[in-house]
């Protein structure tokens, strides 16, 4: 069996969905911060997927190196907020922290 | 010649004064300033007029005239009308009468209202009228004279009603003044006549004229109407002129005269100087005898050229005039108030000078005010003397005071001797002058005129008696009267010796002295032209001159008769009083033409007036209260419309955003997985539509 595109397309369609799925239903936002790594692995996923099959590209490999920099400092940001939230709700679930909607 | 001005001014600032600060001046000072302000303009007032008149005198003939301008007053198109006054020979007299008779009226009135409350307000009133007069009489304008026109007759209201505390004396005032309003409707719709008949004239004749007489522009100037209708032609274009079918001359006269007979009391005119009396007694001599009343006869001397333009009007004027000296003298005869018998008396007098200007005899109608105003100021203020110390009016409650005043006793029989035209006193010549005019125009007018004279002699003379002869009313009125101050019986004493002296000194007969007298003389310059040479009939005037005498000494003796001794007497006149029956009750109300003008005139306006109120109140009132209703119903309407629809709408979309508000805030629920899960959907949706479409 010859992997081709559509097989690393579906992955990343699963781990796409997967991403999408935690983040709506997990309350924790540790688990939601998982979800969104989730999402943009599977968006870098597609990148490399895609520059693969393109002859001479490297923009998507690019594009993927972008994103995990990104996540990570996304990721540092996040978490900062999320103990900062912490430090003042005592929790980290993301309902409880919903003072700006009243 | 600027000073003109300040004979006029000093009296208003004498009016100023005492009107403005006049309330506090005497409760600071007393009341010897006011007498002080008041009496002072006047003298000064009357030394100017003296210094005036030498002025003028010392002229050539031809070049009697000062004219002082003061501002202009209206600049249209080709009408200027200036503020300004002038002096003629004319004028000069009446100054001179004005301000000497007014000075002396003022002193009297020192001593006479001594003890009224109103002190400062009798003396401001008193030096506004003297202001008022002078601006009518040296006004050179018609504009000008009216504002004195005006005057006069809002003083002579402001006097007469001056102790207003009494109902009847502020309606005597009231009535003086909407009657004087009838004339000043005649005299404005004369003027108004007079400048349109000129103005018309003058468009008419405009090509063929103009260039040779640059001063026929539309005027309101006398002199300048005057230089106008000197111009031949242009006064045949002016007579030419018709006003509703009549000679428009004839009709300018009788309107103009119609406004002078309102303010000197002639015939169908005269109610209100009989109830005039009301006023204090130094305002009746002045106002009501010496000065105001006399304006219409000024008005037509200096306006002699007009009437002289319609002989119709003359005739009328004279008939007018001479039917009022009879039945002035003729209501005199019954009158018991004495300054009642006094205001028939001037009324009567007034007559008579109509009937000289109405005859031609300009300068005699002068001659007659002059001396007029000297013995009838002389009588007024006598009688004032007397009613000062009798506190009545009454002559039946008088009687026997000629020991206790004895001053007034003299110059009130002086006073009866000149108006009564006995020789040497100023009467006899200025009424034997407008008589023997009379006679040249008419037997009939002279015969009226002389059965006038003699009712004069009678009505005076039993005046005089009835006061000062008989017997007193009562002891204690006996005990209780007393001569009036000196302040007042000199003046009483001047008015006298001036009722005495200037007859003979101004209008002394060309038939007794050889040469013109000395009035007509000053006056040939006003009156040039208009003058109708005195024909040559000694014998005639002489014997005219007697009957005017016999006239006079018959009602002087009648007179004597009947109340040298009125108690003694009392059978004699009881039984001629049966006799005459309901007459003397008749006459003493004045022919009762007060009745008839009140049954008449006064009910019909009366009625008019209830009805205009009526229709104020019930028609005017209700169209306004009908318009406020509908007003009331619309804004009522606009209301709801404001509050349902306006309001209705903005609250409606208020609602609407609010209610969308409340519906929409459910979808913000806070929780972040629902809104992933609503980002999703949508990817979702978009792309189920993009890869349909």
């Amino acid at each position: 069996m010859i992997i081709g595109l559509s097989h690393f397309l579906v992955v990343s369609a699963i781990l796409f969905g997967l991403g999408l799925l935690t983040v709506a239903t997990r309350r924790n936002a540790v688990a939601i911060l998982m979800g969104v790594e989730l999402i943009l692995n599977a968006a870098a996923l597609n990148f490399v997927a895609f520059s693969h099959y393109v002859e001479g590209a490297v923009t998507g490999m690019v594009f993927a190196l972008f994103i995990i920099v990104l996540a990570a400092a996304e990721a540092a940001i996040a978490l900062a907020i999320v103990l900062a939230i912490f430090r003042h709700f005592h929790s980290i679930d993301a309902n409880d922290v919903s003072t700006l909607k009243d | 010649m600027g000073w003109l001005r300040y004979i006029v001014l000093l009296p208003l600032v004498g009016a100023a004064i005492n009107g403005i600060v006049g309330a506090p001046l005497e409760r600071r000072f007393g009341r010897r300033v006011i007498t002080v302000v008041a009496v002072g303009v006047m003298l000064a007032a009357a030394a100017l007029a003296i210094a005036a008149a030498v002025t003028l005198a010392a002229r050539p003939e031809h070049d009697r005239q000062i004219v002082d301008r003061l501002f202009t007053m209206i600049s249209l198109g080709r009408v200027h009308v200036d503020f300004a006054l002038a002096l003629d020979p004319l004028s000069t007299i009446m100054i001179l009468v004005i301000t000497v008779v007014g000075a002396l009226i003022h002193a009297y009135s020192a001593g006479y209202m001594a003890d009224d409350p109103s002190y400062w307000r009798y003396f401001a009133y008193l030096n506004l009228f003297v202001f008022s007069m002078l601006l009518l009489v040296l006004g050179d304008s018609f504009l000008t004279l009216f504002i004195g026109w005006e005057g006069v007759g809002l003083c002579s209201y402001l006097l007469i009603g001056f102790w207003y505390r009494e109902p009847a004396n502020a309606r005597a005032g009231m009535k003086a003044f909407i009657v004087n309003r009838v004339g000043d409707f005649g005299f404005l719709a004369g003027v108004a006549l007079l400048f349109w008949g000129l103005a018309g004239s003058w468009s008419v004749i405009d090509h063929r004229y103009y260039a040779d007489y640059p001063r026929l522009v539309p005027t309101l100037d006398l002199r300048l109407v005057h230089d106008q209708l000197a111009v031949a032609p242009f006064a045949q274009a002016f007579a030419a002129k018709t006003f509703l079918g009549a000679p428009l001359p004839l009709v300018v006269a009788l309107l103009l005269f119609l406004g002078a007979a309102g303010k000197s009391a002639q015939l169908p005119l005269y109610v209100w100087l009989p109830d005039a009396m009301a006023g204090p007694t130094p305002v009746s001599a002045l106002i009501h005898a010496a000065t105001m009343v006399t304006a219409g006869v000024y008005l037509m001397v200096r306006l002699h050229f007009l009437f002289a333009l319609s002989p119709a009007a003359m005739t009328v004027i004279a008939t007018v005039g001479v039917a009022t000296a009879l039945f002035g003298a003729i209501v005199a005869l019954f009158q018991y108030d004495l300054k009642r018998v006094l205001a028939y008396s001037t009324i009567s007098q007034l007559g008579f000078m109509f009937l000289g200007a109405a005859t031609g005899a300009w300068w005699p109608a002068m001659f007659h005010l002059v001396t007029h105003a000297c013995f009838k100021a002389c009588l007024f203020l006598g009688a004032g003397s007397v009613i000062h110390g009798t506190h009545t009016q009454d002559m039946r409650e008088m009687g026997g005071l000629a020991p206790l005043m004895p001053r007034t006793r003299w110059s009130y029989l002086v006073g009866c001797w000149a108006i009564a035209g006995f020789p040497w006193a100023a009467g006899f010549y200025s009424k034997d002058e407008i008589l023997a005019r009379a006679y040249e125009r008419s037997p009939l007018l002279w015969l009226a005129g002389a059965v006038a004279a003699m009712l004069t002699s009678f009505y005076m003379f039993r005046s005089y008696y009835l006061t000062f002869e008989g017997r007193a009313a009562s002891e204690e009125q006996r005990h209780a009267v007393h001569e009036s101050p000196r302040s007042m019986t000199w003046v009483l004493l001047a008015l006298a010796a001036a009722s005495i002296v200037v007859g003979p000194l101004v209008g002394l007969p060309e038939l007794w002295s050889g040469r013109e007298p000395l009035l007509a003389r000053w006056l040939a310059p006003v009156t040039a032209g208009a003058l109708t040479a005195t024909p040559e009939r000694r014998g005639l005037e002489l014997a005219l001159m007697f009957a005017s005498l016999v006239v006079a000494t018959v009602g002087w003796i009648a007179a004597r008769l009947l109340y040298k001794d009125l108690r003694a007497r009392e059978g004699a006149l009881a039984t001629l009083r049966s006799r005459l029956g309901g007459v003397p009750a008749l006459v003493l109300d004045g022919f009762r033409v007060d009745a008839l003008y009140d049954a008449t005139f006064v009910r019909a306006f009366g009625a008019t007036a209830r009805t205009a109120a009526w229709f104020d109140v019930h028609v005017v009132d209700g169209v306004i209260a009908a318009l406020g209703a509908l007003a009331r119903a619309a804004a009522f309407i606009t209301a709801a419309i404001d509050h349902y629809l306006v309001d209705g709408a903005v609250n409606g979309v208020a609602d609407l955003l609010l209610g969308a508000g409340r519906a929409l805030r459910r979808v913000q629920t806070g929780r972040i997985n629902n809104y992933v899960l609503g980002v999703a959907m949508g990817v979702v949706m978009l792309i189920v539509l993009t890869s349909w479409l």
